[in-house]
């Protein structure tokens, strides 16, 4: 049942990629990529990984894809200028295969109490929280020190009254 | 258990999938939906390998790997902005232009 989870997991996962080879539209492509990173999320958590798992849907599901919506909504790039009202087409297969992923998250939670200590090795958070501030302090206050640096190149590239 | 060997299988396929994005979808927008697809094969890798050798340090691999994405991204982001708004495409085959060339248009 676990590698079933796994297995479709990853398809899900591959399938939504790729088609952002193939769609046209920039939204769509994003609706897939949401899916990937989601099917990605629940990759790691069958692997084991909690706070991963958490973390991807968060930062990369919540935010930099808000970011990517955000920007393609600005840049206003639509072939056609004016459509007609009607319901955009190209939501059913990020529909479907956000659905699969939902299904499998209920069956998930359903039976994991019964099967975390036999399938997998989770590193809870805590492990994690002990390696990051233990023996990798220096990289987070690098990390820091990059994320500063990034705000202050896009506060100067998109300043007012540029010549 | 999961063998290494699938989750690696999965690594690669996702990381060949946004090459070719990025190859070909020669769109500014693509490009960078193709480095996330990347990013992501490469952070299965850490996590599978971390979680093969019951280890943390592929999970805070990982988590650094989500840092240096969003900061590449917030600039990205703003630059693809800046090149929609003073040349109107998204084709990186258009944005043959560089500062000083003073033969003006792009074809």
């Amino acid at each position: 049942m676990y590698e079933v989870i796994f297995y479709l997991t990853a398809a899900i996962a591959v399938l939504a990629a790729g088609a952002i080879l193939k769609v046209s539209h920039p939204v769509h492509a994003a609706l897939y990529l949401v899916i990937s990173l989601l099917a990605l999320a629940l990759i790691f958590f069958l692997l084991g990984a909690p706070l991963l798992a958490a973390l991807q849907v968060m930062i990369y599901a919540g935010a930099i894809m808000v970011l990517f919506l955000f920007l393609i909504m600005v840049m206003n790039l639509r072939s056609e200028r004016n459509q007609s009202l009607s319901l955009p087409s190209g939501w059913k297969g990020p529909a479907i295969l956000a659905l699969i992923l939902w299904l499998e998250l209920m069956l998930l939670l359903n039976r994991y109490p019964a099967e975390e200590t036999n399938e997998m090795t989770a590193i809870e958070p805590k492990a994690v929280g002990h390696a990051l501030f233990g023996p990798y302090l220096v990289l987070v206050e690098a990390a820091a020190v990059l994320l500063l640096a990034a705000l202050v190149a896009a506060l100067y590239l998109s300043r007012k009254g540029r010549s | 258990m999961i063998p290494l060997t699938h989750s690696l299988i999965i690594a690669a396929l996702l990381f060949s999938l946004g090459l070719l994005i990025i190859l070909l979808r020669r769109e500014l927008l693509f490009i960078l939906m193709g480095l996330e697809v990347m990013f992501n094969g490469a952070a299965l890798t850490a996590v599978a390998a971390g979680q093969y050798w019951n280890n943390a340090d592929g999970q805070v691999l990982t988590i650094f790997l989500m840092v240096v994405t969003a900061a590449e991204l917030a600039v990205a982001l703003i630059l693809v902005w800046l090149a929609y708004e003073h040349f109107k495409v998204t084709q990186i085959d258009m944005l043959t232009q560089l500062k000083d060339d003073t033969r003006g248009e792009p074809p």
